[in-house]
């Protein structure tokens, strides 16, 4: 099960990142709302996922993911196709912050 | 004679510059008869646009490291008082992430957040919780930081974009 809440806070948190751009500044009722809701519904999940993983390795496989399910779904779309210098920079970011999430796990 | 007989204070300096501008309203269709510089009286460059939208997005890491911060001092929302700030952080995250991403990609915005989020909450850490903060921890902590920099520089707006008298 907790695989499966994982990959419901992942979903969460990408649908957070995305109705977060939508909400233009929280102008937006619905997309705020939606906002909100993604990310409460991405915690929840998460915690739940966290209660059987290891802690710093459902971080990590939580951000990058979820990292990477924004690029693909912010260049579907919003037709916000990245150059490989900001690619490059996003990956880096991204190993960063699930190598310090497994690090301090050990 | 009392001061309230004189109806026209003339005289009177007006404290603020008589160009009251509604919050919100778009300052670059409103020209400034105060501005001292050449480009403050232009209309908003992308560069400027950008170099704010960038700001938000920090500060939207900053409310990030804040909640994850109150989420650890409410001890599994069992602490009141820590749970309610917790909620408040929460908010102001999401709004300025929503801010900033009017402008920044998506993308490139979610990875920012959670990157300066996972600086903070990991420098931060050991000084509110018993926590420590190792030299791997250290080494990715930087290679994060390397990232942001690097992805501050690539989005920079294409020298098309920008009006050449502003440089």
């Amino acid at each position: 099960m907790n695989w499966l809440f994982l990959a419901v806070a992942i979903v969460f948190e990408i649908a957070v990142a995305i109705s977060a751009s939508r909400a233009h500044g929280f102008t937006r009722p619905g997309w705020t709302a939606a906002t909100l809701l993604s990310g409460g519904i991405a915690t929840y999940f998460l915690s739940l996922a966290l209660l059987t993983f290891d802690v710093g390795a459902g971080y990590a496989i939580w951000t990058s993911v979820a990292g990477v399910g924004i690029v693909v779904l912010g260049a579907v779309l919003f037709g916000q196709s990245l150059s490989r210098h900001k690619l490059l920079g996003i990956a880096v970011v991204i190993i960063g912050v699930a190598g310090l999430q497994l690090s301090g796990a050990a | 004679m009392p001061r309230s007989a004189n109806r026209t204070p003339a005289h009177i300096p007006h404290p603020l510059p008589c160009h009251h501008i509604e919050e919100g309203t778009d300052m670059s269709a409103t020209p400034d008869p105060t501005a001292r510089t050449p480009a403050a009286s232009t209309a908003e460059t992308p560069r400027n646009r950008r170099g704010r939208a960038w700001l938000v997005l920090l500060l939207a890491g900053a409310f990030e490291v804040g909640y994850a911060l109150s989420v650890g001092g409410s001890e599994g929302f069992t602490v009141a008082s820590w749970s309610a700030v917790a909620v408040v952080f929460f908010l102001l995250t999401l709004f300025a992430l929503s801010v900033a991403l009017r402008t920044i990609d998506v993308g490139i915005g979610y990875a920012v957040w959670a990157g300066t989020g996972a600086v903070g909450a990991a420098a931060l850490g050991p000084v509110f919780f018993d926590e420590s903060l190792t030299v791997a921890k250290a080494c990715w902590l930087a290679v994060i930081i390397i990232g942001l920099v690097w992805l501050k520089l690539a989005d920079e707006p294409a020298p098309a974009e920008q009006p050449a008298s502003t440089t």
